[in-house]
């Protein structure tokens, strides 16, 4: 018997073809969200309020990710934009390979902004680098407050915490102030916007963040263009 | 229950590993898991058995160092029979 001494990531495959989609994202200037969340949590509904704020001139395309059904593609197709659902046929997360496949017959110089909707899910997306710039975790108020406790590795990588459904405050006994103290425990750093995807409240903040960091990565990209 | 897909790649590297390295059998696996890694560590190991079995890795045994902190997950070690 001998022991072999590896020391290698079990995700190293998928962590190389994201890498390599990370090259390419930042080759041609492409700012990437990956929208987790568990299922009902409005993923879907915070695209569609999303690309109807689009400011003109932004190019920007969405994969959406499910285990069976087009249904969130159809959904999203309305305003324009190019969308491609995932079908995953039963895996409960998007992996890299199956991001660079869905991009293969799309120009990658005719996009600014790619979103990616992950699979209903709070646990398995998280293990799963695309070669996004943020992870986005949703959480909705219909959930428990204790969310990011119960499943912090979500919470521990996203950059921003979108607090969804706000208009139902008043009815449901949830306590925003508290899943966003829970989230802060697992990740202190975390940004938080509250959301109303049915009355719009918040998605001002929203769209105002999503600016900003597209113009941040336009200008790393520009950045990195002129040093090329 | 993306273990399923965690203990295929485990099992893909281990096989790998096995053939580059004199093609013995694979007796048992070290894996650390990290807190923050999202994998169960006993859905991976009931996962990783059911893949393994009737293969010729059956009866490998993956021993799991769980990690109380870090987002580790990590195929540590694999012990080989003297091929």
């Amino acid at each position: 018997m001998k022991r072999l001494v590896l020391e290698k990531k079990v995700l190293s495959e998928n962590d190389r073809i994201a890498a390599r989609l990370r090259a390419q994202f930042a080759e041609h200037g492409i700012y990437c969200l990956n929208f987790i969340s568990s299922p009902g949590s409005g993923k879907t509904s915070l695209l569609e309020r999303t690309l109807e704020r689009m400011p003109p001139g932004r190019r920007v395309a969405v994969l959406t990710g499910d285990i069976q059904t087009d249904n969130d593609a159809r959904r999203l197709a309305r305003f324009g934009f190019p969308v491609k659902q995932i079908t995953t046929a039963g895996a409960c997360h998007l992996d890299a390979s199956m991001i660079e496949r869905a991009l293969a017959d799309w120009s990658l110089n005719d996009l600014d902004l790619l979103l990616i909707e992950n699979v209903g899910n709070l646990v398995c997306p998280t293990s799963y680098d695309l070669g996004e710039h943020a992870k986005i975790v949703v959480l909705s108020v219909t959930e428990g407050e204790d969310k990011p406790l119960k499943y912090p590795a979500t919470f521990h990588k996203a950059s921003l915490m979108i607090l969804n459904k706000t208009d139902l405050l008043p009815h449901v006994p949830f306590d925003w102030r508290l899943a966003r103290s829970y989230a802060w425990e697992v990740h202190p750093t975390l940004e938080v916007i509250l959301v109303s995807c049915l009355n719009g409240e918040g998605l001002g903040e929203w769209c105002e963040w999503l600016d900003r960091k597209c113009g941040e990565s336009a200008v790393v990209a520009a950045g990195e263009a002129s040093a090329r | 229950m993306h273990e399923l897909s965690i203990a295929a790649s485990i099992l893909e590297t281990v096989k790998r590993q096995a053939a580059a390295n004199g093609g013995g059998r694979v007796k048992k696996a070290g894996v650390r898991i990290g807190a923050l890694s999202g994998v169960d560590t006993e859905s991976l190991r009931f996962c990783f058995g059911a893949i393994v079995a009737g293969t010729r890795e059956a009866g490998c045994e993956l021993e799991i160092e769980f990690e109380a902190a870090g987002e580790a997950l990590d195929l540590a070690w694999v012990d080989l029979e003297d091929g």
